[in-house]
């Protein structure tokens, strides 16, 4: 199976993942920073939109409630496990 | 780096401070008015004894003798080698603090810039590098 867009799309949401991660240990030393307090909450809707548009595709992406099932299917068990990803 | 001399300036500040107030509340070192264990609020403050250690040293607990206590080692001397800190001190092979071992060598202090808001990497670059903050990236620009 070509899995190029789903590692396209994955590659994007681990892009904000990293982004959100140093802007949350940066927030930690600089609770007041209105610049980084701006940037890490548009990064925070970019993250879930990427999301929330690969689980309409691959399905969920979180497990035990944490992701939506968007399909009429419950899609957990069909999409490949991350090391079955062709990257 | 030399304990004793790194001590004293501390130990001078809460003294006088004791010595003022008759308490040694900012300090954390001795019973607070007002609170459980302490005096009554009421009551005068008791004129405290100058020389109120703000260690007092507790005589054969079994521990190794604490900073200023006899028996407590002379610790690092410039241009002598490094002593152990008490005599009983245990050994452990290759580590700084030895005689003999790194002679004429001390403990460092470390410290940390706080980081500024600047510009900051892609997603893409961040990914790449490990971090949002290109200052974090080597060479660091300060």
């Amino acid at each position: 199976m070509d899995h190029r867009n789903q590692v396209q799309m994955l590659l994007q949401i681990q892009q904000l993942s990293i982004v959100a991660t140093e802007l949350n240990l940066f927030l930690d030393t600089h609770p007041n920073d209105q610049q980084a307090l701006n940037m890490f909450n548009q990064v925070h809707n970019d993250l879930l939109k990427a999301v929330r548009n690969y689980e309409k595709i691959y399905g969920p992406m979180l497990n035990y409630g944490y992701s939506p099932a968007v399909q009429n299917r419950w899609k957990w068990i069909d999409s490949p496990w991350p090391w079955e990803i062709k990257y | 780096m030399n304990n004793k001399d790194d001590k004293k300036p501390d130990q001078v500040k809460v003294q006088s401070k004791d010595h003022k107030t008759g308490a040694a509340a900012s300090t954390g070192l001795g019973p607070v008015p007002g609170q459980p264990g302490g005096t009554d609020p009421h009551q005068p403050l008791q004129p405290v004894d100058p020389m109120y250690a703000p260690f007092d040293p507790v005589q054969s607990d079994g521990l190794p003798p604490y900073p200023g206590q006899p028996g407590f080692g002379p610790g690092y001397q410039p241009g002598k080698p490094a002593q152990p800190g008490y005599p009983d001190y245990p050994v452990y092979p290759g580590y700084p603090d030895q005689p003999g071992v790194y002679p004429g060598m001390e403990l460092a202090r470390a410290y940390i810039l706080i980081q500024r808001w600047g510009k900051v990497n892609t997603p893409a670059r961040a990914l790449e590098t490990g971090t949002l903050f290109p200052e974090l990236y080597r060479p660091y620009p300060y």
